[in-house]
């Protein structure tokens, strides 16, 4: 009897809990909890999921499809990706996976052709990677493709090439690799771009200010700094000590959200943070208002602008793949095809990216690039212009 | 020559933060005997109580003002040092010097946790306490902030010095760092010696958290200046107050030299490797530091 | 303590580790779930086992220059990371599991070596700046070296393992693999502490003045001490290549260095079951904690991961301070009292 009663009532808690009609998928992502971005997380996980519950709700019931995303927390390890992968394949089966900088890059590049499930990362591709036939991409190039997208803009119209000083830390690949991708262009197109030097510093320096003057001897037009937060507050230090003053480009990871929250603004005046995915205080931007609509937790920013672009690609890509093979049939390969085989919109991914077109031949997507930068004007963050900027083709480094 | 001069003056200012962290090092060890990797992680807590009491106080609504705020942060550094000799060191007395430096390892990976618990991953802005800008001297610039804390540096080098050989209570420490048990025989408290080094020690490292972050941004990264500081300790002598600014100034020269002027032939590598570099040789021609005390066997 | 009935009729049974039929059939029993166990476990449980079983080489190398000889070692994870440098460049050249390994092994006590040559001037806690130095060279030695020697900044891919025309890159290959090494390990760190050399690291590890007196060369001592560590590193190293497939410098800082410190003394310093106890149990806590904390991200409950991953680093905190001052001989003098309290159940043990 009370057995009989049990099973019942497990049966019926089984049919409550089984999903409806709806196609469930799995896409799963890598967040940094524990490691160097545990603070950034909270609002980059909470763009996924608003965009994943958007989706769900407005897209997803249409096409009875249902998109799971579960969230491991890698710590930005790569030994913790190594072995967590295989039992993500199997357990959740994934038809996509949404990475986090280089760690998930590096861990997941060699495996992915094999396991047959493609790799969308919100971070900046490097050059380091830039092979053909690649299951791993990335909603933005490379970070120097993005600091060759601001350079070309502050290069037009003016006399000569644009002198670019970098400091960067020797111990940081990805670091280093941005300033290869800078002094590629500055070889291909010399008439345009030249790279002064390359000091090198500690990610977190007492001091920048030796660094700083070798930097500016050569009388540079911008001090490109893609390191960390803190070589950027401790290099606009040193120009306020040596009384000079020459904008400093900066990335997304250290970019001039994250700077703010060190030195008030105004010491940074005139600087730059240079990335490809639409800037967050963009004038008229859809995917901003989706983001808040459909919130539970977070801030809107730079980091949350980032996740919630890539989100909305993978999104899309389902979608494309539904429309090729049926709502039923979409796995790791069929998303694969759809990313290669569509161009995507920059009204279709809501205005978060521009548009994308992607091939094998590269980790990024290809044709004609575009960026985007913020500056500080009068103290506050402004994009620079709101429409996109060309980017100058970069042979591969 | 300007130049150089130049680069001289900006490594040795940078040199004695280093060997102000390895100060702080250095009154611990010269005053318990303890071996404390967790240093950087002491650095790290004390930057943050300074936060608290100073930036995180006024975005709650209650502005201290900063005198009293630095007074907060030294009256929490005291608590700070009691609580981790109560804690951590007291029930060790008399251990070997050996599980006392395995103490220090759990205390970094429980300090990391602990920080990154009670404050959070994020990184914050620290107000700024030294004044800004530079000092023109002739045709040099010399950073104020660095500048403040080079000449901070060095009367806490010459004062402790003058604490540890000439006052009673610092001679005592000194017996401490000896050897426990003999200590304790002679009627040494090994217990207050060990909360005295503490106390020191987190306020010189508070000290120099000041000098590192004044209108900077303090993040848990910051604890990787406790594995600069402590080969400069090494380098200087353990037991050495005085040698730790003096080793400071010499991996800060040797640092700017190489940065300057190998690192565009080595891309980079120079003076990340020659700092090290230079300890082992001077270690192999000194095997106790520069001034560290010479230890005499038997059996 | 040993239980009462048993008595040696020879040397070669008084020199045995596993004294009485009953433990020989215990750990064989152990050793069968062990083998059997990829059969039912997932990937998951695999994937994690097989990073227990490379942490466990490493810290058995630890134990036996920190442990044994009392030598202190804060750059294990450079060391391992010198060995999956090594297998990646030695796979890439197309050589076989089989000499991979060895070579990865051989190539990181030579590395060692050169950091332990020191130890003739230098003594104590200054010897451990030189292994700092190690560690802090690593990174920037492997960057700056040209890309086609290490793969520089890129990192280098690893070849999978084949053995026998089998792939052992596979999860459950994997393991298997890890599991050989983890057993010969264990085998000779329990060995170790009965040969002369390792009674030489003992002797140096109370008092090297006193070793020296009695004729032991003391810096040969030293050095062969990093040499033995480096070993054990250079196989967890080559091996973790194999898991990773691909090695980059970011995977071995000094902040692992300590972890595996860590482990060691939660073990037990002065046993060889003590990297064992130590490594098991870190890595179950660390999971377990790492489990909850992705448990409640996926819950949706709006609860913030941070927090959970905090606690793991305070946790293992407490638990080395709570080994230290509780009971300076780690889980494993604690397994040892059990071990004699149920022997001599039910009288009191003394």
């Amino acid at each position: 009897m009370k057995l009989k009663t049990l099973l019942a009532a497990g049966v019926a808690a089984l049919a409550l809990a089984a999903p409806s009609l709806a196609k469930d998928y799995t896409i799963t992502a890598s967040a940094d909890y524990s490691g160097p971005f545990a603070d950034v997380m909270p609002d980059a996980m909470a763009g996924l999921n608003a965009i994943v519950d958007y989706w769900n709700k407005e897209v997803g019931e249409g096409l009875g499809t249902h998109v799971n995303l579960k969230i491991y927390d890698m710590r930005y390890d790569s030994a913790v990706i190594a072995r967590t992968w295989p039992s993500i394949l199997t357990s959740d089966q994934p038809i996509m996976h949404l990475g986090f900088g280089s760690p998930d890059l590096v861990t997941l590049m060699g495996r992915l052709p094999q396991d047959k499930v493609p790799m969308l990362l919100g971070t900046a591709m490097v050059g380091l990677v830039w092979k053909p036939d690649g299951w791993h991409f990335s909603i933005r190039p490379t970070y120097s493709h993005e600091f060759a997208g601001l350079f070309s803009h502050l290069e037009a119209g003016k006399d000569g090439p644009l002198k670019i000083a970098a400091i960067s830390t020797q111990n940081q690949a990805g670091f280093v690799d941005q300033v290869n991708g800078v002094k590629a262009l500055a070889t291909q197109d010399p008439d345009h771009y030249t790279v002064t030097s390359t000091q090198w510093a500690e990610t977190a320096p007492v001091s920048l200010t030796a660094q700083v003057r070798a930097a500016l001897a050569d009388q540079p037009d911008v001090l490109l700094i893609g390191g960390t937060t803190a070589q950027v507050i401790a290099a606009a230090k040193a120009m306020d000590e040596l009384g000079q003053r020459v904008p400093i480009v900066m990335s997304t990871h250290n970019g001039l959200a994250e700077v703010s929250k060190g030195i008030p603004l105004a010491d940074l005046e005139g600087s730059y943070s240079a990335f490809s995915f639409a800037a967050p205080e963009k004038a008229e931007l859809p995917i901003r208002d989706i983001f808040e609509a459909n919130k539970t937790e977070g801030k809107w920013g730079t980091i949350t602008a980032q996740a919630s672009a890539q989100a909305i690609l993978a999104l899309r890509v389902l979608e494309k793949a539904i429309a090729d093979i049926g709502a039923d049939n979409v796995n790791g390969q069929a998303m694969y095809d759809a990313l290669l085989a569509h161009e995507y919109t920059e009204a279709e991914l809501l205005g978060a990216l521009p548009t994308l077109d992607y091939d094998n031949s590269a980790p990024f997507p290809i044709g004609n690039l575009k960026a985007t930068a913020e500056v500080v004007k009068d103290g506050k963050i402004t994009t620079v212009q709101s429409e996109w900027f060309d980017v100058p083709q970069i042979n591969k480094w | 020559m300007i130049n150089l001069i130049q680069i001289l003056i900006e490594g040795a200012l940078v040199g004695l933060v280093y060997g102000l962290v390895a100060i702080s090092f250095v009154v611990i060890y010269r005053a318990s005997k303890i071996i404390n990797l967790a240093q950087g992680e002491v650095v790290v807590v004390g930057a943050f109580l300074l936060w608290t009491f100073t930036a995180g106080a006024a975005a709650a609504g209650y502005p201290i003002p900063l005198a009293l705020g630095l007074l907060l942060t030294f009256a929490g550094c005291v608590a700070f040092g009691w609580t981790v000799e109560r804690t951590i060191f007291r029930p060790l007395i008399g251990q070997s010097a050996f599980t006392i430096f395995m103490a220090g390892v759990a205390l970094l990976i429980l300090l990391r946790g602990l920080t990154q618990l009670i404050w959070g991953a994020q990184s914050r802005s620290m107000p700024v306490i030294l004044p800004e800008g530079a000092l023109q001297l002739g045709p040099f610039l010399l950073n104020t902030r660095l500048l403040i804390g080079a000449v901070f540096t060095v009367v806490l080098t010459i004062a402790l010095h003058a604490f540890f050989t000439r006052s009673r209570l610092g001679l005592r420490l000194a017996a401490v760092a000896e050897d426990h048990t003999t200590a304790h025989s002679l009627g040494v408290s090994v217990r207050q010696a060990i909360a005295v080094a503490w106390i020191l020690g987190t306020m010189v490292a508070t000290a120099a958290a000041v000098v590192l972050l004044s209108g900077s941004i303090l993040s848990l990264e910051v604890a990787v200046i406790g594995f600069k500081a402590l080969p400069v300790a090494l380098l200087g002598g353990l037991e050495s107050i005085r040698g730790a600014p003096l080793a400071g100034l010499i991996i800060g020269i040797f640092e700017a030299l190489a940065s300057a002027y190998l690192d565009p032939l080595t891309n980079g590598a120079a003076s990340g490797l020659l700092p090290y570099a230079a300890m082992i040789a001077v270690l192999l021609i000194r095997p106790y530091g520069l001034f560290g005390w010479r230890r005499i066997e038997r059996l | 303590m040993r239980p009462t009935g048993i008595w040696h009729a020879s040397y070669a049974t008084e020199a045995r580790v596993l004294e009485t039929v009953r433990s020989r059939l215990w750990l064989s029993l152990f050793g069968a779930v062990l083998l059997g166990l990829p059969l039912m476990a997932s990937p998951w449980m695999l994937g994690e086992l097989t990073n227990l079983f490379i942490t466990l080489i490493a810290v058995c190398g630890l134990y036996v220059t920190v442990g044994m000889a009392g030598q202190i070692n804060i750059a294990q994870s450079a060391f391992v990371g010198v060995g999956a440098f090594t297998a990646a460049k030695l796979s890439n050249m197309g050589a076989p599991v089989w000499a991979v390994i060895p070579a990865a092994a051989l190539i990181t006590g030579a590395v060692s070596v050169l950091f332990a040559l020191p130890a003739a001037r230098v003594k104590g806690f200054y010897l451990a700046l030189t292994t700092l130095a190690a560690q802090v060279m690593f990174p920037i030695v492997i960057l700056a070296l040209p890309m086609s020697w290490l793969g520089g900044l890129v990192g280098m891919p690893v070849m999978p393992p084949v053995l026998f025309g089998l792939n052992l890159g596979t999860p459950s290959g994997l393991y298997f693999l890890g599991l050989a090494f983890a057993a010969l390990a264990v085998w000779t760190t329990y060995n170790l502490p009965r040969s002369r050399i390792g009674r030489a690291f003992r002797t140096v590890h109370d008092n090297d003045s006193a070793a020296g007196v009695m004729g032991i060369p003391v810096t040969r001592i030293k050095i062969e001490a990093f040499f033995a560590g480096a070993l054990y590193a250079g196989v967890a190293g080559a091996i973790l290549a194999y898991m990773l497939q691909f090695v980059t410098v970011s995977s071995f800082t000094l902040f692992a260095s300590v972890w595996y410190l860590g482990m060691l003394i939660v073990g037990g310093l002065h046993s060889p079951l003590g990297p064992i106890l130590g490594v098991v149990f870190v890595t179950l806590v660390q999971e377990g904690l790492h489990t909850a904390g992705n448990a409640i991200l996926q819950s949706g409950s709006g609860l913030g991961g941070g927090a959970v991953f905090a606690a793991s680093s305070l946790v293992l905190g407490l638990c080395i301070l709570a080994a230290l001052i509780f009971e300076p001989r780690g889980l494993a003098h604690i397994w040892h009292q059990l071990m004699t309290a149920f022997r001599l159940w039910p009288f009191p043990r003394n």
